[in-house]
Parts: structure tokens; sequence; C-alpha cells
């Protein structure tokens, strides 16, 4: 619940040009970690055929003289034929081993891709849910996703970069042996162009920066338009219209600052195109007097000529790899930005162990769990959700937590799964502090049923294993999961039973309906043999048959485990052993249904507001 | 999950290449419309580019041969260096033109990007929710937006294209110096990559289809991994290690499939290459032979040593541009696909119009409406979800929907809405036909808050004013509807209390609680001047005494509308004046709350398993 603003020069800030740079050894690390072999493979190929074509430019040269010598005296071919043959072996050897070069590049990118992928998902994997409830973090974890392919890519475009580089300062060897101070003219025209373009690129980046939220925007207005979920509204209401216009709104603004920056940055390579043309043309000149003058031969000058053209094309060719080296590394710099974060280093964490060895949690519950002063508030937020909450859950009882909409109940729910330490007071389990025991450990004896639970696209099988995901083979337990908590009957009458794929995304996927779903969630949380079961309104979606049937379920299937349930309907809260009325973040009322009904109080207030209607 | 293939390019298999090339036209047809003046621009430019090549040979050749001939003499030095100063200014001319390409590039890009994206939006949403509901539809909107990308690359690849052919021209023109044969040794040793090309695109594309399907299911499972909707849960049944096995299981696969295809295209590839090469080979012998017998100049020789290069690769650039076009055309085949879809072919569309002028509807109905032995099944399904119903809403009543869960009431409630049309028998308003009306002015006339409403990442007065989105601005009626919804209260509290960015997408989005959603859903609905109000489960989340806020007003809030609900809870249930039950897709109660309670019927079974613990 951030309100934080929107900042996009802190984006700037921390990506200047020079820690882009440093990212580069990086990359290159980690393609080394990927594969020793493939990287190898390809610093050599990328050694060599960058040497080719300065090597044929040369070798012509030597053709040109020995035709030139031999004019009018007829062609020495036992000559000519070694530069013109080495010439032809260097073209076939030069296709050959870029075809290997292709294949390696491809498998490098797909095993990089591999590679980082893992260490993503392994990382989202650790972190607390508190990231993923950070807009900031959830967008950085989004864009290292989606720019895992620029990193794919990085390596084959450094590759690229440094080869041309080779090439071209092999050209500009071949035109400094002319003069030495050739080579001094062409650096010296050729290089203002690379710093110009360095000055390009990050102004570019500046105005993608300061567009990041306009393209949000528009992604945004996109996703409304397309979406599955959001079809059925957009038609009732008519919302077409609105959000199409606000779409081609952002989009100008966008497209018309890139032309305002482009026209800019036109009238820059202008000059400094003709800068590099002026110098490279001025070496030309003093070829053409140099070999009128007899002092160099014709085919050097010739040499000259091609290797201007190829100056010209390499620069050309640098540019828009060093481009492409910016901008990947700039994208990539997400992903690393991703991997260095310190667990801990967000507002909300969960704290570090306090002891050196966490103690396990233990198989059972053997007391109970006992919230003391519990208070909390979410990060980056001053609003205390929950103050001063204490009660306790003895080991075995079915406990409801009943209060009006935005008390705090779900917050409760994420402190008692842990996804959350409290920030002030403690919870402990069987009289030891949560954060004491083993995260890994806690988080396996307790199970949760949440509001917004997940319906995955998978077989309705699945579906219920996932709740237990060292038995999703083991049809026997499903089939019992969902015979104890009465799916059965809705898996009888899919048409390939288990087996049914349910959900939209796959062609052959059945949907359920909204209380069909609810209960296959509920049956998932049935599989666990966890001794703690949370259910966040999990009879919201119920039709009061099932809802009655249910309890009856919970209460026999789970005698000695303990169930915390979240219900707005009172049929079901009146079950419970023990009753929690939390109010503006309090605990208020604890007690029965008869004790709280007798102390007339909130609960009473809104059950019989409820109950007066069943009259 | 079944191992069976999924292929959505199934008719697109037997697409001969002449078939996929006669897109072509249209893609060109596409490109020039959304900007005829730069597509020309750009091509032209391609033009000069071309030319400038061949004349900077011409004018090295003029130079290199003055220099031969003058070496010694005295030396007339405009003459030769006229012809090399031209050559400069030729340069310079050329890089002008590259800044000025990037320009039109992007000018052409955004054009077009606007251009498809427009026309996809505007498609999307003229389509049927039966499109949205069907995954093999849904896909095609999906994939054809990923595919866009396609279009811009055919782009830059036909005025790449055309460019190369310029410059085909141009050096063919020199070689025919040395032998008009020449030109045609070039074609036959480089042309048959062609066919080359040709397949290797084919095998490509036809690889990405074979993959297409497990790619999704494993690309769902890797989305489950950093989406914040499911992390809780992914978290408390430790699912990282099983979604992350599976990917990689996947990945293995792609790799091998990709190394495979690249070895074989490689094996293919190398006796092109040599053939290629060799014909180069003949031509350079060739011309040194000619040379060495006087009779080519030095200067003919430097320049028919750039011509045949140059020509190898703008034929190699041609061939191989063609099959990525080829390659692009393919995948943009579901792009304009998606835009020819007619909706009315989806399988559940909604019947075309039956009369000239469509019915307005009355102002303010007289009778009501009347399932008249309504039938319905969702397309591509066999069961039925509603038999033979039938059922009057007399205007002006309440009507409430009860039914276990999966009985047919989320499905009443769309065809009440006329999201689908009844599969056998009719709805009637005021005695005439559903599909006699006008449908924009009946969606105008329903407002509907649904079970699973949507959550729109915008401000909150946009959040509710999207229920009529004439009055969006209009602040008064967005207050006004808040509190009628019982929103009013909650909005207040926030930080920029009607100006505040709700969910998760913006850094500065504050995120509400489930009830508070639901209660922000239900205002949305009371902006609208609909005078049917369809409610799916308005209260599963709200809290007790909010729903009893709603049910005390609720009489008041919908004078003059007729309102059809459907709830789990009976206590909500009890707001209306009418109740239907419905039984496995059939209607088998109806009548008032005393009615039913007196009939011992399912109604009284349902109420009672909630009713009897409120006592």
């Amino acid at each position: 619940m951030s309100s934080e603003p929107y900042d996009p020069s802190e984006l700037l800030r921390i990506r200047t040009i020079r820690e882009l740079a440093s990212l580069i050894p990086r990359v290159l690390k980690l393609c080394w970690q990927v594969s020793p072999l493939l990287i190898s493979v390809l610093a050599v190929i990328g050694l060599v055929t960058a040497l080719v074509d300065p090597a044929v430019v040369f070798l012509t040269k030597v053709i040109v003289d020995m035709v030139h010598d031999s004019q009018g005296l007829g062609i020495q071919w036992s000559m000519i034929s070694v530069p013109l043959g080495i010439i032809f072996c260097l073209w076939i050897g030069n296709g050959l081993v870029e075809g290997v070069n292709w294949i390696v590049q491809e498998l490098l990118g797909e095993r990089t891709y591999n590679t980082t992928n893992r260490q993503l998902l392994k990382k989202a994997g650790k972190l607390d849910l508190a990231f993923f409830e950070a807009p900031k973090f959830y967008d950085q974890l989004k864009q290292a996703d989606e720019q895992q392919w620029s990193l794919q890519g990085l390596p084959m475009t450094l590759f690229t970069f440094f080869q041309q580089l080779l090439s071209l300062g092999a050209m500009v060897g071949l035109l400094a042996t002319l003069h030495p101070l050739a080579f001094l003219i062409l650096v010296a025209t050729v290089l203002p162009r690379f710093f110009l373009e360095g000055h390009m690129t990050r102004l570019r980046f500046k105005l993608n920066t300061e567009l990041t939220r306009n393209m949000r925007q528009t992604n945004y207005m996109q996703t409304i338009l397309t979406e599955r979920e959001k079809a059925k509204e957009v038609r009732i209401f008519g919302l077409g219209g609105v959000f199409f216009e606000r779409f081609l709104k952002f989009r100008s603004e966008y497209v018309s600052a890139h032309i305002r920056q482009m026209l800019r940055f036109m009238g820059y390579n202008l000059s400094l195109g003709a800068l590099t043309t002026l110098g490279i043309g001025a070496v030309s000149v003093y070829a053409v007097i140099q070999a009128a003058r007899g002092e160099i031969s014709i085919g050097s000058l010739t040499l000259v000529f091609t290797a201007a053209e190829r100056i010209v094309s390499l620069i050309v060719g640098l540019i828009s790899s060093l481009n492409q080296v910016y901008r990947s590394s700039l994208e990539s710099s997400r992903f690393f930005e991703l991997l260095d974060i310190e667990s801990r280093s967000i507002e909300g964490a969960l704290q570090p162990p306090r002891r050196s060895k966490p103690i396990p949690a233990p198989q059972r519950i053997s007391t109970g769990i006992e919230l003391s002063s519990v208070s909390f508030s979410y990060p980056a937020t001053d609003v205390e959700v929950l103050k001063d909450v204490s009660f306790f859950l003895p080991a075995g009882s079915k406990v409801a937590i009943v209060g009006e909409n935005g008390a705090g109940k779900t917050t409760l729910v994420k402190l008692l799964a842990r996804f959350y330490d409290p920030v002030g007071g403690e919870i402990k389990l069987d009289h030891t502090d949560y954060r004491d025991y083993d995260l890994a450990s806690l988080r396996d004896r307790v199970s949760v049923v949440f509001q917004d639970f997940v319906k995955y696209d998978i077989s309705a099988s699945e579906n219920i294993g996932l709740g237990s995901i060292e038995s999703i083979g083991d049809r026997a337990k499903i089939a019992e999961a969902a015979r104890n908590s009465g799916v059965d009957e809705i898996v009888s009458r899919l048409p390939n039973g288990y087996d049914t794929v349910l959900g939209k995304t796959m062609d052959e996927g059945v949907d359920l309906s909204g209380g069909e779903w609810q209960h296959i969630a509920i049956a998932r949380a049935f599989m666990s043999e966890s001794p703690l079961l949370i259910l966040d309104e999990p009879t919201a979606a119920l039709d009061s048959l099932r809802e009655r049937e249910l309890y009856e379920r919970i209460s026999k299937l789970a005698a000695d485990r303990t169930v915390v349930f979240i219900s707005h309907r009172f049929s079901t809260v009146r079950m419970a052993d023990l009753i929690v009325v939390i109010d503006d973040g309090k605990s208020i009322e604890v007690g029965s249904h008869q004790e709280l009904l007798r102390r007339e109080g909130k609960y009473f207030r809104m059950f019989e507001t409820q109950a007066s209607r069943y009259r | 999950m079944s191992s069976r293939i999924f292929n959505p390019f199934e008719e697109l298999k037997t697409k001969s290449i002449l078939e996929t090339l006669s897109l072509l036209p249209r893609v060109l047809g596409f490109v020039f419309r959304a900007s005829p003046f730069y597509f020309l621009l750009s091509n032209v430019i391609g033009l000069v580019q071309a030319g400038v090549s061949a004349l900077l040979l011409i004018m090295a050749k003029i130079v290199i041969d003055r220099v031969a001939d003058n070496i010694g003499t005295e030396l007339d030095w405009l003459f030769l260096l006229a012809p090399m100063f031209l050559l400069i200014g030729i340069r310079i001319l050329q890089s002008l033109l590259g800044s000025a390409e990037g320009l039109i590039s992007f000018l052409i890009q955004e054009k077009v990007h606007n251009e498809a994206h427009s026309k996809l939006l505007y498609k999307a949403t003229s389509l049927d929710l039966a499109f949205y509901e069907a995954p093999k539809f849904y896909d095609r909107l999906y994939q054809s937006q990923r595919h866009i990308g396609h279009l811009y690359s055919t782009i830059f690849q036909v005025i790449y294209f055309v460019t190369q052919v310029f410059t085909l021209t141009a050096m063919i023109g020199i070689l025919s110096i040395l032998h008009p044969m020449a030109v045609v040794l070039l074609f036959v040793t480089i042309s048959p990559r062609i066919f080359f090309e040709g397949y290797s695109a084919r095998r490509r594309f036809d690889l990405d289809v074979e993959l297409t399907r497990n790619f999704r299911i494993t690309d769902y499972f890797r989305s489950l991994l950093v989406k914040r909707e499911s992390i809780k849960e992914v978290k408390v049944f430790k699912l990282s290690e099983y979604f992350i096995e599976k990917f990689f299981q996947f990945r293995e696969l792609v790799i091998k499939a990709l190394l495979n295809l690249n070895l074989h295209f490689f094996r293919i590839e190398v006796p092109f290459d040599i053939l290629a090469l060799s014909g180069i080979g003949v031509l350079w012998v060739y011309a040194i032979y000619r040379a060495g017998i006087g009779e080519l100049t030095i200067g003919d020789l430097f320049m028919i040593f750039g011509a045949a290069q140059s020509c190898r690769w703008a034929i190699e650039s041609v061939l191989r541009g063609g099959g990525q076009i080829f390659e692009n055309s393919l995948f943009l085949t579901r792009f304009f696909e998606m835009l020819d879809l007619d909706p009315r072919t989806v399988e559940g569309a909604l019947e075309p119009k039956r009369v000239e002028t469509p019915r307005k509807l009355p102002r303010l109905m007289g009778e009501g409406i009347e399932f008249r032995n309504v039938s319905f099944r969702y397309p591509g399904t066999t069961d039925w979800i509603l038999k033979d119903v039938s059922l009057v809403i007399p205007a002006g009543t309440k009507l409430a929907i009860v039914g276990e869960n999966g009985a047919g009431k989320t499905t009443l409630m769309k065809l009440l809405a006329r999201f689908y049309d009844p599969v056998k028998g009719s709805l009637l308003l005021d005695g005439c036909d559903y599909r006699d009306y006008d449908l924009e002015h009946m969606r105008h006339n329903i407002t509907v808050v649904f079970q699973d409403f949507a959550r729109y990442d915008i401000s909150v007065s946009d959040n509710i004013g999207v229920g009529q989105v004439e009055y969006i601005q209009d602040l008064d009626r967005i207050e006004a509807s808040a509190r009628k919804g019982g929103s009013h209260e909650t909005v207040i509290g926030l930080p920029s209390k009607y100006d505040t960015i709700l969910g998760r997408t913006f850094d500065e989005g504050v995120d509400l609680s489930g009830g508070e959603w639901q209660n922000l859903a239900i205002s949305r609905a009371f902006m609208s001047e609909a005078q049917i109000f369809i409610l799916d489960e308005p209260t599963a989340a709200l809290d007790a005494f909010k729903e009893a806020e709603i049910y005390r007003r609720f009489a008041e809030l919908t004078e003059n509308r007729t309102v059809v609900l459907v709830s789990h809870r009976f206590s909500t249930v009890r707001m209306a004046d009418l109740i239907a039950v419905v039984e496995d897709g059939r209607v088998s109660e109806y009548g008032t709350h005393d009615e039913l309670l007196a009939l011992n019927g399912k109604y009284q079974q349902m109420f009672e398993a909630q009713a009897e613990r409120y006592r």
C-alpha cells in the first residue's frame, strides 16, 4: 500500500554508462559459467573472422601490383595464383566458420536463457511476499523477466562489437602503412563520432525513462481491451471507446517526444558524419598524390580505396552494435539488480532467524498458537492495520475471525502463515516465537485457502494435487482428498474425470462456475496434512447446502487440526468453537458464539443484522 | 495434461509458398496505407544509395586509371584530383542519407505500430464474449498481438530488399563491361540458394508451430512463479521446484530440436556456399587474364573486383531477405486472420440483426422480460446448461435467483445481458424478441455487477465512472453513486480521495480489501441509467453491516428498475420480491419467499440450511 511518488530520475541515477560497462564482465562471466567451451569457440571464431577481411584487402593489393607490373608482359599465373588461392581459401573457410558460429551463438543463447531463468526463478521463489506486494519491486521482477531475452543476446552483440573493432583496427593499421600521420587523422576524425554516439544513447535512454510511465499506461489500456477477464465489463459498460482514446493519446505523446529527439540527433549525425568522411577523404587524396608521384604502388592505392570503403561501413556497423550493446546491457541490468536484491533489504521482509540454528516446527501442535499484542503496518505505510491483537488459538480448535471490510482480517491470515512478521508483539506456536522456527518447516505446517485463490488451468487432479506437491502423482490420495472435501461429485461430472483440463487457457479446457472453483481450492487444502489450516472466506461462493456440508467435513476430517477461517456468513461463523472479532485492527471480542451473543457487543450486532432476515 | 500436440497453425501447414507470398501485397499495402509518403521516400533513398555505391566504384576506377597512366609524367593535379573530390562529396551525401533513413524508419514504424494496434484493438472490442470464452479464438488475439513485431521487420526487410535489388542492378551493369555472360554466371552459381532459404524458413516455422502448445503450458507454469496473484499459493504449497523442473524439461527439448535443425541447415548450406564462391573466383581469374593481355586497365580490374563482391553480397542479401520476408509473412498470417475474423464465425456469437432497423428499448419497460422455453449450451460443448427454462420477470420487480453451485445461474445472467443468444427458445422484452432490439441500446439499458467484477488500476473516480462513461467526468454523479453503493466512506479515507489510483500496476497505487473492491463495483452499477440491474453475488465479500445497509436502502436505490440478483446469502436473497430456484438447468420453483417456504421444496431446504444457524 505504498504511496511513494513515482520518480523516473531515480531509475536514471542508478544506471550511468560506467555502471553499465561494469556489467559486461559480469555477463561474460555468466556466459563462461554457462559453457566455457562454447564461449571459447565463439572468441576464437570472432578473432579469426575479424582478420579475414583485412587480409583479403591486403592480398587484393598484392594481386593488383602483380597485374600492373606484368601488364603487356603476360600474367605470371604461378605467382599470382598464390594470393588468389589464399583469398578463396579464406572465403570458403570464413563461410564454414560462420556457419559454425551461428550454431554456437544460438546454442549459447538458449543455454544462457536457461541459466538466467533458473537464477531468476530461484530468486523469485526465495523473496518474501513483501516484495511481491511492493509495486516498485514487482515491476523490477516483471522487467527482469521480460528482458531476459536481451541478456541472451548480449554476449553475441558484444562479440560482434569486438570483432568489428578488431577489423576496424586492422583496416586503420593498413592505411597507417601509408603514412604515420594518416593514422592520427583517422583517429581524430572517427573518435568524436563515438563520443557523440555515447551522448545520444544516454539522451535516448533518458527519454525512454521519462516515458516509462507513458508506456506502462499504454500497455495497461491495451490489456484492458484485450483481456478475457475484463471482456464482459468492457462490453456491458461500452468502455471500448474510452480506453481506446486513452491508448491513442498516450501513443501520440510518445511518438512526438521521440520525433523531436530524432530531429535533434539528425543534425549531430550530419556534422560528425561529414567529419569522418573528410578524414578518410584526406587520407585518400594523399594516397592519390603519392601514387601519382610513384612513391607508392597502384596496388597500395587500391588498398587505400577499399580500406576507406570498409572503414565507413565498419563505423556504421560499430555504432549500431554499440547501441545494441548499450541497450542490451541496460535491459539486462534489471536482471542483475534483481539477483543482487538482498532478501532482507525491503521494509517488511521477514526478520533473519534469531537463533543460529532455527528449530524445526513441531509435527503437530500440542498447546496452540498465541498472539500477544500483535501490531502491524504494511511496508512504506504508516497506517496501522493491526493494533494490539491478542488471542489464543488452542490446538485442535476451530476458530472464526469476523469483522467489517477492511478491519484487518486478511492481514492477520498473512501473519499466521508468516508471510510477514509483526511490527510489534509476537506470535508463538507452542510457546516458541514464530521467528525461532525454521521458515520452511513452519510453512510446512500451515495450509491456506486464500480469498483470491488461484484457478490453475491444468487438469483437475493436478489442481487438487498441488496442495501436496510430493503426492501430485498419487491418484488415490487425490481422490481421497476430493472425497473428503466433497469435490468428487463435481469431478465425476467432468468429461474426462480427474484428467479434465480446467480453465480457458487450453483449448480442451472446461471452465467451472465460481462456486465449483472455490470448492476445488478447498480440496487442495485437504490434500495437505498440515496441522494448521487457514481458510479466508471459504464459503463466499458456495451455495448454502455445500456451506453446511463443508463445515461438517472440516470438523470430521480435522478433528486434531487447528482451523482458522474468516467469513461474513454467520451461518458458517457460529460453528466455530471460538470466535475472534476484529474491529479497526484490534481484537475486541473473543469467545464462543453463545458467550459473544450474551455480551451484546459488536458480534451480537453483526449477527443480529444478518439473522433478522432469516426469521 | 494431454500430450497431444496442439497446432494453432493447422490450416497453415497446407499453405504453399505462393499462397503465403500472396500475403505480401497485403503487408505492403498495409504499410503503404499507414504512411505512403515515408514508405516511398525510404525506397527512393534506397535507390539513391544503390546508385551511390556504383558511382563510388566508378569514380575510384577513374582515379586509379588516371594515376596509372600518369606515373612519372608531369602531373595535372586538377585532372587527377577532381574525381577524388567528387568521390568525397558523394560520400558525404551517403552519410546524409544514412541519418535521414533512421528518422524515416522510426516514423514508418510508429505509424504502422499505431495503425496495427488500432485495427487490432478495434477488432477486439467488436467481438462478442463468445470469442473471449473460446480458447482457440482468444489465442489468436494473443498471437496476433505478439506477431505485430513481424510487421515492422517485414517493412525494414522490404525496404532493404528493394535497396539490394537496385544495388544488384547497378553492379550487374558494371560487371557486363567484363563479359556479358558474367552476370549469368553469378546467377547460376548463387541462385540455388533460394531453395535453401525457402526450405529453412519453412522448417523453422514448422518447429515453432510444433512447440507452441508445449510452450504455452510451460510458460504458464513459469508465469505462476513470478505473478503476484499466484505467489502466495506457490509459497504455501511449495510449488516452486515443481514448476521450475517442468519448465526446464521443456527447454532442453527446445534446445535439442534447435541444434538438430541448425546442424541440418549447416550441412546443406556448405555446398551452396562453395558454389557461389567459385562463381566469383572464375570472374576474378578471367578479369586478371584480360588485364594481363592489356584488354582491361588496372582501374577496370579494381572496379570489377569490387563489383563482383558487392554483387555477391547483394544477391545473398536479396535471397536471404526474401527468405526472411517469407518467414515473417507466415507469422503475419495470424495478424491478418485476426483482422479478417468475422465475429459471426465464432460458434455462439450473437445472431445477426433480423430486422432492418432494430428497435429501441422503451424508455420504461411496460411488461417485463420473459424467458420462453430457453435452452442453452456453451459453444463447443454438448452439455445443456439451461434446459427449457421459462420465466417471467415483470417490469420493476426484484427477482432473486438461487440454486446450487453449477446449476446455471451465471449463464442465465449472461443470456439476460445478451452476451449469448439462446440455442433454443427465446427471450422477450415487452413481448418482442431480444434479437430484434438494437444491441447498443440494449446494453445501455442493462448494467451488471459481475461475480468476478473487474478491478481497474486507474483512479477511484474513473473506476466508478466507467459504469456510464458519458459521465466519467461528472464528479457529483460519481460521488452520488459511491454513496449509493456504500463506498463513499472508504474513498474519503484514501490518500487522494477520488483521485487515488487503485491497484498495484502503478507505483502510487493503493490496494483495497476484497469487500471494498466489491463495494466499488456496486457503486459502478449505480452510475448507470440502465433500467435493468443484474447483480451476480453482489454481497459475497461484504460484511454484515455493509450488506444490511444495501438491504435497507435497496428498494429506494432501485426504484423503477428491474433487478435480477444471484446470491447464496439468504439475507441478501430476501431483498427480492420474487424468487426463482434453478435446479440442474431448470426453473423448479418460482414465487415469493413465503410461498416458496410453504412449498417445502428445494428453496425451503436451502434456506433452512443457513437459517437454522441463525436461531
